[in-house]
């Protein structure tokens, strides 16, 4: 951690904020919400825009772009290390007990006898495959380090063995969630009143769990962030501290045969929806997209009437989501990820990527 | 902003009820999802501010509607369009987290619990609030073992205490020479008298132990010097304990209070049902970080309200206040920002 901030030439790749809720997070997913008619709000992780807003109010302006968040880990005062969303093509067993994780494959043809209208936006997709070694799986959820993101994304994750475990990829899932009731209260008769009883869920880190970004200072010599800052809704709040040891994994050196692994780091807002905004001539060969996320958002304003103008909820491609892209040539490949890993791709709507929806890194498949 | 480091010391048991029931007990306590520790929600804590505020007139004679409403927000039902609170609150409450459990020992009848988790997350508080404090360093006993700053609770190597359901052997980070003698020859029968007398009875300077550090800490800042609570003050310092993990855990869980009550049917006094409420046991220490954000005019008037709501006085927090729970002292710690 650095009291005095990164220098200049350090500032121009960005800074790093880390996040320290004081209590819980509690992060309206965008439903309606009215005690005594539906009255369970539900909670979400932090989107990007909940950390730019909190990194605007810790800096007294808007950052030139925030990427995030992640979560860090501090085992020790002075040690962090960043976590990211399982990728969404790793799976493990449905059975109990069992840890061990496969890796779903892309398949040389779609399979015979499914039926989908999701090739019309890109009829070269294919759906990625489950090892026949591996009957029964799902989906694995929870977050990885930077170094297993960073071998899994260099394909070195595997090596030759046919499956790994949730022990040896570090698996972890420091978030929970805390279902909390609320009432109105009469203050004349001290009871509760009718219809006003209702149910929220919060989200707890794990102690010595944050959350953290990448963002870019608007100037140079704009001075660290300062705590604490509103993060959420309810009144919480959190402290933002700098840390310039944590580390995006790093761009690969080659792409052989012009392949390209697409991992989705935040939610991604894109104008063809699942599908990520490409060069011509890159090919999408398969994905594996979890079921969207509703991604709402909304600005504290005096008035209802700015308040609803402020407002907005979009289909999102959730954090974790992974695709197959073929380039032209390991050149093409290489030039795109070099442009484009650890930042926010072309969103559906301005603003969303400077406000951190749509970070990717980029790796090689097998 | 300004920041405050709340402390709440249970006067009676306190049932700051959860979400939903927990088993076999009806009426469970609000608890941390991560770690099972009792806590007070915020949203609990600031309710219960509020309605204070209300109880003792602020709002009326002495500060006016006007400025409880900026600090508390305005009444729900105040708002002019739906959806939209017109303005927030300046004050932020956060969760009220446990410092230290009351257990019963055989010994001195009660002790505080506490673990390396709960001194960390004070040691944050104080961080937050910015408190111009040195604090002692966390004791990190194993997971089933315990550190004591008053040699009483001590004992040799197979020696443990009885703390609520456990038994617990407990070391002292700074030995007492009165100590090291008697491990010399573990063997050799300590007299009740020398049992019972304290570090304090024996002349002995306990002022480096951590844990005694923290006793200190505690009964000043959470206590204060009020009178009523001299004798615990007192005690604090003697009879804190830093548990393990591994015992806090069973503490946090089965050193609350259960009590089961009845509801009659009026006309025939037959018991209409039975249900079972968890409660925070008294002399139960918790704190919280209270945040008060600046008003361009009136931040004087607003600290001034915070202060008197707060600093030295008794509040009602959680249910079943009819029957005598829920009363706490309350006491600041306060910093500038």
């Amino acid at each position: 951690m650095s009291p005095t901030g990164p220098t200049a030439e350090e500032a121009r790749e960005g800074r790093w904020a880390v996040i320290e809720p004081r209590d819980t997070v509690h992060v309206r997913d965008g439903r309606a919400f009215d005690a005594g008619e539906d009255s369970t709000a539900y909670t979400v992780r932090p989107w990007p825009s909940t950390v730019a807003g909190a990194l605007a109010k810790a800096l007294g302006g808007e950052p030139s772009c925030v990427r995030g968040p992640v979560l860090v880990h501090q085992p020790k005062p002075d040690k962090r290390e960043v976590f990211f969303p399982v990728p969404a093509d790793l799976v493990t067993s449905s059975q109990a007990g069992r840890s061990e994780v496969w890796r779903l494959s892309v398949p040389d043809r779609a399979p015979e006898g499914v039926v989908t209208d999701l090739d019309e936006q890109a009829p070269q997709a294919k759906g990625a495959r489950v090892p026949s070694y591996a009957r029964r799986s799902e989906p694995l959820t929870g977050w990885v380090p930077a170094t297993v993101l960073s071998s899994y994304l260099a394909g070195t994750l595997f090596g030759s063995r046919r499956s790994t475990s949730t022990a040896d990829i570090r698996l972890r899932d420091p978030v929970l969630f805390e279902t909390r009731v609320g009432l109105g209260r009469d203050a004349d008769t001290r009871t509760a009143e009718d219809g006003k009883l209702y149910r929220t869920s919060h989200i707890r880190l794990q102690d010595r769990w944050q959350f953290a970004a990448q963002y870019v200072p608007a100037r140079d010599d704009e001075p660290p962030p300062r705590g604490p800052v509103p993060f959420g809704g309810r009144g919480r709040l959190a402290e933002i501290c700098l840390d310039e040891q944590l580390a995006w994994p790093p761009v690969p050196d080659e792409f052989p045969n012009g392949q390209m692994l697409l991992y989705v780091v935040t939610p991604g807002i894109w104008a063809r929806g699942w599908i990520p905004p490409l060069d011509p001539g890159t090919v999408l060969v398969g994905a594996c997209v979890p079921e969207p996320v509703v991604v709402s958002t909304a600005s504290p304003n005096d008035t209802y009437r700015e308040f609803l103008a402020s407002r907005a909820s979009y289909w999102a491609v959730p954090a974790g989501s992974v695709y197959y892209l073929k380039f032209p040539s390991p050149e093409t490949a290489l030039v795109w990820a070099r442009t484009w890993h650890n930042h926010a791709l072309e969103p559906a709507r301005p603003r969303l990527d400077t406000a951190g929806f749509g970070v990717v890194l980029t790796g090689v498949w097998p | 902003m300004i920041n405050y480091l709340l402390y709440l010391y249970a006067e009676s048991p306190v049932h700051a009820g959860a979400s939903g029931s927990d088993g076999a007990l009806d009426l469970p306590i609000q608890r941390e999802v991560a770690t099972g520790y009792p806590v007070v929600w915020g949203q609990s804590l600031k309710g219960a501010l509020r309605q204070a505020a209300r109880d003792r007139g602020l709002d009326d004679d002495s500060f006016g509607s006007q400025t409880v409403n900026e600090v508390f927000g305005p009444p729900p039902s105040q708002g002019d369009e739906p959806g939209v609170n017109p303005q927030a609150g300046l004050l932020r409450v956060g969760d009220a987290q446990l410092v230290a459990l009351p257990v019963a020992t055989m010994q001195r009848t009660f002790a505080w619990a506490t673990s390396a988790t709960a001194l960390s997350r004070l040691a944050r508080k104080y961080r937050y609030a910015e408190a111009d404090r040195t604090l002692p360093t966390i004791p990190t006993p194993n997971a089933a073992r315990g550190y004591a700053g008053d040699q009483v609770w001590v004992g040799s190597e197979h020696e443990e205490q009885v703390v609520g359901p456990c038994l617990v052997n407990f070391e002292s980070l700074v030995p007492s020479p009165q100590a090291k003698d008697n491990n010399k020859d573990e063997s050799e029968d300590k007299s009740k008298d020398e049992q019972e007398s304290t570090s304090e009875d024996k002349g002995e300077d306990r002022s480096a132990d951590p844990v005694y550090q923290w006793g200190e800490l505690l009964a000043q800042e959470a206590l204060g010097e009020r009178e009523a609570l001299e004798p615990f003050a007192s005690k604090l310092k003697k009879d804190l304990l830093v548990v393990g993990e591994d015992v806090m855990q069973l503490l946090v869980r089965q050193g609350t209070e259960h009590t089961v009550r009845v509801q009659l049917v009026p006309d025939t006094k037959e018991v209409k049902q039975l249900f079972s409420s968890e409660y925070l046991p008294a002399e139960t220490v918790l704190a919280a970080v209270l945040t008060l954000r600046e008003h361009p005019d009136r931040s004087e008037e607003h600290q001034i309200l915070v202060q008197e709501l707060l600093e030295d006085s008794v509040l009602q927090i959680g249910g079943d206040e009819t029957v005598g729970k829920g009363l706490v002292w309350s006491k600041l710690v306060e910093a500038h920002q």
